[in-house]
């Protein structure tokens, strides 16, 4: 009696339990989304294209030892050097021999290593300043000037595997000029039996026109076929004064890769992760590295939270009785971005960390766990 | 086969000549209404898969999206329940209910969707439970009495949750909600207190609900046959 009623009764429901469910699961228009729930041993992360960026020609101890440690070197393909600076004559600094020496045995030292280097050269005045819109228009309007720009880049890139065009903060009545002036680099560097690379900077807009200084000078469309990658600088995403902000936020730069993937398709682009942090004051804000801000920390008794990014921040007063936020990331926070980026980014996407040197020590040894 | 239907129909007339006064031994009424009321706790063995509706933050407009199971999570709240019992032995729980809402120290639940960081707050969690017809057994010994039951349910499961957007969280349109089928088993052990009322110790692992062992429930259940 017992076994017909169980299976009488309980077939049936069962076979309802499970039609139920299925209805109930069943929704295309849904998303998946991804637990950030971290866990030892990490969860696997999508192996990208990884770079770094270092500013400066010459590896100071610490990046060095970076660099040289298993982690980095199983995560990190890429070591984009931003020291070399493009001037309004067209010549490329530094120009004495010693220097340029100098950078190529950086550059030597790090290909033993397994990296690929690219110099990053920026556009600035010899105190590392931009310059003037006026001088930066006069400049990339001048046919000269780009050639012989051209013909200095092509010199510098011999000493490494290629160049990186950061030129940031452009007018955008530059929009043809720089085009010309990519375009003019790119005819130098495809003249060569082995060309070298050719990567461009280009800031994070989200619309057109752009929402971000300088971004209108880039015509990304007819940039492309130029250069052979485009690094998204996914960076400085707070400005500049309290509360401010986290230094990047994951889902906006899947929206700055979208908008640039709808403009150059399957494009090479890397999306950016900042390594530093932001000191907001009242006078601005000025990038901080991990150990600095966790020192302002612990100096100044402070208790850093966590952001709805992950991402550190706390207040303190300096010397002065101002009130300055801080905003960083430690290793945890910035495995929480790059997880959220693994399944919205597509494989292909590369990841530029940004500020070599500020970051938290164990980011990359805990990166490393996660990457196959 | 025809032997085969044959002795399944003679099977279930038996069953429903079972459930006519006159056909058992025992004393008492041999078709009983029994309803209870019970404080009940329930562990979760993770937050269900929630579905979240479209949101627009300042930053982005962030999809509808299906989050992944995230932490555990204590519940607690109120049930109410009824049953037909026959011959004292078998039990055809009918409809029942259950609310329940969290309880306890809970962190926010971390999930991406689209690239943005979501967090669940399972503080704000709450359920409600329908429990449906089902088929169980009990036993008398005396004052004491033991009875098990496979019921399936139909739950809902919703929690406040908020996306990042910079340096701050942005409400979602909507609970995060999710709904689902399930099959709870309950095993019960009841002290009579008279002749209408007993009370009962429940404990009720759920075989599936949102996930293959989702869900264990704790009840402390006050029962009556009084109408």
């Amino acid at each position: 009696m017992n076994r017909l009623s169980s299976s009488a009764l309980g077939l049936p429901l069962l076979l309802a339990l499970v039609t139920t469910g299925c209805a109930f699961e069943a929704d295309s228009s849904e998303r998946p989304g991804v637990s950030l729930k971290l866990s030892d041993p990490p969860a696997p992360l999508t192996r990208r294209r990884n770079a770094v960026v270092m500013e400066g020609c010459i590896l100071d101890t610490w990046q060095r030892a970076s660099l040289e440690a298993p982690a980095a070197r199983h995560l990190v393909q890429e070591v984009v050097l931003l020291c070399p600076a493009l001037r309004t004559s067209g010549e490329v600094d530094p120009v004495d021999d010693s220097a340029r020496r100098a950078v190529a045995q950086t550059v030597a030292d790090l290909r033993l290593q397994g990296y690929r280097v690219f110099l990053g050269v920026t556009f600035a005045d010899p105190l590392d300043t931009p310059y003037a819109p006026d001088a930066l228009l006069g400049a990339l309007s001048d046919g000269a000037f780009r050639d012989r720009a051209a013909s200095a880049l092509l010199t510098w890139s011999s000493l490494a595997d290629g160049v990186e065009l950061a030129f940031f903060s452009l007018p955008s009545e530059a929009r043809p000029h720089l085009t010309s002036l990519v375009g003019a680099v790119s005819a130098a560097f495809r003249g060569r039996s082995t060309t070298p690379h050719l990567g461009l900077f280009v800031p994070p807009s989200v619309q057109s026109p752009s929402d971000v200084p300088g971004g209108d000078a880039f015509d990304v469309t007819a940039l492309a076929p130029f250069v052979d990658r485009l690094r998204l600088m996914t960076v400085d995403f707070s400005c500049c004064h309290p509360p401010g902000g986290p230094t990047t936020e994951p889902g906006w730069a899947v929206d700055v890769l979208r908008f640039h993937r709808a403009k150059v398709g399957t494009f090479p682009v890397d999306v950016t992760f900042p390594l530093y942090g932001h000191d907001f004051g009242p006078h601005g804000d000025r990038p901080v590295t991990y150990l600095e801000a966790t020192a302002l920390a612990a100096t100044t008794g402070a208790l850093p939270a966590r952001g709805p990014t992950q991402a550190l921040h706390f207040d303190y007063l300096d010397g002065l009785g101002l009130p300055h936020t801080l905003w960083y990331d430690d290793a945890l926070s910035s495995e929480i971005a790059l997880r959220s980026w693994d399944a919205a980014l597509p494989g292909d996407v590369g990841v530029l960390f940004y500020g070599l040197g500020a970051e938290d020590p164990l980011l990359f040894p805990r990166l490393a766990r996660a990457v196959p | 086969m025809f032997g085969a239907r044959r002795r399944t129909l003679a099977w279930a007339v038996a069953f429903l000549a079972s459930l006519c006064p006159g056909s058992a031994g025992a004393g008492g009424p041999l078709v009983s209404l029994e309803h209870s009321l019970d404080a009940r706790g329930r562990f979760m063995r993770a937050l269900p898969s929630l579905r979240l509706d479209r949101t627009l933050t300042p930053l982005r407009e962030v999809p509808a999206a299906r989050l992944p199971a995230l932490q555990p999570l204590t519940m607690v709240g109120m049930g109410a329940d009824s049953s037909v019992v026959t011959s004292h032995r078998y039990e055809v729980p009918l409809l029942g209910l259950e609310v329940l809402m969290a309880v306890g120290p809970s962190s926010r639940g971390l999930a991406a969707v689209d690239g943005s960081v979501v967090g669940v707050k399972p503080w704000t969690a709450k359920a409600a439970t329908v429990l449906l017809p089902g088929f169980g057994l009990r036993a008398v010994e005396r004052r004491w009495q033991f009875s098990g039951r496979m019921r399936p349910v139909v739950s809902v499961f919703w929690a406040d949750a908020d996306v990042a957007s910079g340096g701050g969280w942005t409400a979602t349109d909507g609970s995060a909600v999710s709904v689902a089928a399930g099959l709870r088993v309950e095993l019960e052990a009841c002290r009579r207190l008279d002749v209408h009322q007993r009370a009962c110790l429940l404990a009720s692992p759920s075989l599936y609900e949102f996930q293959p062992l989702g869900a264990f429930t704790v009840a402390l259940r006050w029962e009556s046959n009084a109408l």
